[in-house]
């Protein structure tokens, strides 16, 4: 399972069985950064390997700054915002 | 032009020429986008004598105004040209991500001219397109085709339409496929795709939507996003997919059975979406930006239909136009059945018409085994159904007749008025008998029998819309025509601007996406008008091909009463209801087409002349 966490104690976990594949976060995140839908600019990334898979695979770029938008926004529970992680675990 | 990538290519297949031309602002602002937009170039393009399998019937692609960007479903695509298989106007709508990528990759459109003397397919890759050779893709089919050209660019974020065999064999009834088994399923539009001999169209990008007020846009969106998250038809389709409404379905006697010649197959709760929802579902896939997903994905693990992998399940037409209406109620045979049709690529709507449509003919006597080739057609046959949709995709055999539809078979067995379609399309899964509004709407929808364009059915149980006055009435009552013409004009809009049926929002939240994308200060009467005008547009169009009054009638099989089941004997009352429609319309009595007046209030009075509307 992806998890980005970053120091301010954010973090975000993806449980890709439960993605379906709209990639409304990849949306989302491309407009808060740069005011246009545009996937190419999204830190969380959603690729399927193989055509016809039901799994997607999850991950996030390395300029993630896990503002959340992505969790608040999926619809189908696949990303998940935690504030409680602890800061040791970050890096 | 914000809103808008503001440019279409045009390809001429027999020139090899890939031109960028500026989208039509002004066709953009009356005709707003996918089939509103394509129908208006389609008029510049053909006229009545327009071949549709000919060099000069253009096959024309579009997205939706709100396609690709951040709203809830904003994900339809339109594919419009002369229908090969109706002969009047066709078009029909996709989803999953081809719209939207199609705008990343630079345009709002597509016009595909000419014809290429051999398979190629285009290739968009950032606003730079190609024509490539596609023969090592010729006789595959949709499913490997995508696979293999996503394989090309090592990319599975190129999105890909294309056609398989059906289209390749010019069967009539051929469809355009993408990704998931997502289909532009009507009205023969991979007939034209095959004609071309373009096998396939693949884009990919990273082109921005621009946007008059993004902020704006960005409330807006999230606002109807939460809309659509808590509504009860998402809740449903997420639930159950489309296969949901088959219970449903049983109890209104709205589940086409032996092909309309009884109310229900008791059987048919045997592959409900609450039957798969327990015993096959695994998971479900979504189209872009959509919170819904209503797509399942379902694994057959047992039986003589086992499969190996999950696939993607039947929607609940293919589920009774391949099922109860051929008295089949097996799971794993119907899921199977999807897989061929979506693989060959052809209309599940109309191919399961078209079999069962024989089943009534040989069981009447009309036809033999010295007329399928040998086959014997019997009600709930699994293998002869196999063997005629093999047939139907190989345009040979008895598939030969099969293909042409069942307007064309009546014909040919002279038995008019058993064929249940109007204008030569076949009617969808939703009985007129069960829904009298829907009788109105597949006689007058622009090109034929069409769920689509008018979802009285889904008014009729409270998921229409109340902002204006889309209520649930009597729904055997013949009081429709009102209903009937507003739905109509709602649905010309929302395909126009790309959003999905199923994602139900508030009135004010479109009108405030659109005018946050394009900045034009709209209103809801000025968007319901824009409906209208699409909705008019593309019935002078269909007039112009050749659609009379006469086309507008109901087969009389349709008004052939089943006393028993959720229909309780009721037939839609036509002589009330098409001349209420008609004077609502303001359509000509004798001609059928948009009144001169009508065509100006609706600023349309400059392009009468051309339709031959004095």
């Amino acid at each position: 399972m992806a998890t980005k966490v970053i120091k301010d104690r954010r973090s975000i976990a993806a449980d890709p069985s439960k993605c379906a594949g709209c990639i409304t976060c990849m949306l989302r995140c491309s407009f808060r950064i740069d005011n246009k839908f545009n996937l190419s600019l999204s830190r969380i990334q959603v690729d399927r390997q193989v055509a016809r898979d039901n799994e997607f695979e999850i991950s996030f770029t390395a300029d993630c700054d896990a503002c959340l938008i992505c969790a608040r926004y999926c619809p189908y529970g696949a990303l998940t915002a935690t504030k409680e992680e602890n800061e040791e675990k970050t890096g | 032009m914000n809103g808008y990538m503001g440019k279409i290519l045009v390809v001429d297949l027999s020139k090899k020429e890939l031109k960028d031309e500026p989208l039509n602002e002004q066709y953009a602002r009356d005709f707003i986008g996918g089939g509103g937009i394509a129908c208006r170039y389609l008029v510049d393009l053909t006229d009545e004598k327009t071949d549709p399998l000919g060099a000069y019937n253009p096959l024309i692609f579009m997205a939706g105004l709100l396609t690709g960007t951040g709203g809830p479903s904003f994900s339809r695509w339109v594919v419009a040209a002369r229908s090969p298989y109706t002969t009047f106007y066709g078009d029909s709508n996709g989803s999953a991500h081809f719209g939207s990528e199609l705008r990343f990759s630079g345009y709002d459109g597509i016009i595909v001219k000419g014809k290429s003397d051999k398979p190629v397919y285009l290739y968009i890759k950032d606003g730079k397109p190609e024509l490539k050779d596609a023969s090592k893709f010729w006789g595959r089919n949709t499913y490997e085709t995508i696979e293999a050209i996503r394989k090309e660019y090592d990319d599975q974020r190129t999105r890909v339409v294309c056609i398989g065999q059906a289209g390749e064999n010019l069967a009539l009834l051929a469809n355009i496929v993408t990704e998931d088994g997502h289909c532009a399923g009507r009205a023969g539009m991979g007939c034209v795709m095959g004609s071309k001999k373009l096998k396939a169209i693949a884009v990919r990008g990273k082109a921005k939507i621009p946007m008059a007020e993004p902020d704006k846009f960005r409330e807006f969106a999230s606002g109807a996003m939460e809309e659509v998250k808590t509504g009860f038809v998402t809740t449903v389709m997420h639930d159950t997919g489309t296969a949901g409404w088959v219970d449903s379905g049983i109890a209104y006697g709205d589940t086409p059975s032996k092909y309309y010649t009884i109310a229900t197959m008791p059987e048919s709760t045997d592959i409900s979406g609450v039957t798969q929802a327990e015993k096959y579902q695994v998971g479900n896939t979504a189209c872009f930006g959509c919170p819904i997903g209503c797509r399942k994905v379902l694994h057959i693990k047992e039986g003589r239909f086992k499969t190996e992998k999950p696939t993607e399940g039947p929607e609940y037409e293919t589920l009774i136009a391949l099922g109860p209406l051929l008295m089949i109620a097996d799971m794993g045979a119907v899921n199977h059945f999807n897989e061929l049709v979506n693989g060959y690529g052809f209309d599940s709507i109309s191919g399961g018409a078209s079999v069962a449509f024989a089943y009534y003919l040989y069981e009447k006597g009309v036809i033999t085994s010295k007329d399928t080739g040998g086959l014997e057609l019997k009600w709930g046959d699994i293998d002869v159904t196999l063997k005629l949709i093999d047939l139907i995709a190989k345009n040979e055999g008895f598939g030969k007749i099969l293909q042409e539809g069942t307007k064309r078979m009546a014909a040919r067995y002279n038995r008019p008025g058993e064929a249940m379609q109007v204008k030569g399309l076949e009617f969808p899964m939703h009985d007129p008998r069960a829904f009298c509004a829907m009788g109105l709407a597949y006689a007058t929808s622009n090109r034929g029998a069409d769920h689509n364009k008018s979802d009285a059915y889904l008014v009729e149980n409270g998921m229409g819309n109340p902002d204006l006055g889309l209520n649930p009435g009597d729904r055997f009552g013949d009081d429709k025509a009102p209903m009937v013409v507003l739905s109509q004009d709602w649905r010309s809009l929302t395909d126009a601007l790309g959003i999905c049926h199923f994602a139900m929002m508030s009135t004010q939240s479109i009108v405030d996406m659109i005018n946050a994308s394009t900045g034009w200060g709209v209103d809801q009467e000025a968007i319901l008008k824009a409906g209208e005008r699409i909705f008019q547009l593309m019935r002078a169009t269909t007039c112009k091909y050749g659609v009379t009054p006469k086309d507008d009638e109901l087969p009389e099989i349709a008004l052939r009463a089943i006393p028993d089941g959720g229909q309780e004997g009721n037939v839609p009352n036509m002589a009330k209801m098409l001349p209420e429609y008609y004077a609502i319309r303001g359509w000509d009595k004798a001609t059928g087409k948009p009144s001169k007046a009508r065509m100006e209030t609706l600023g349309m009075g400059a392009l009468a002349g051309k339709f031959g509307i004095k």
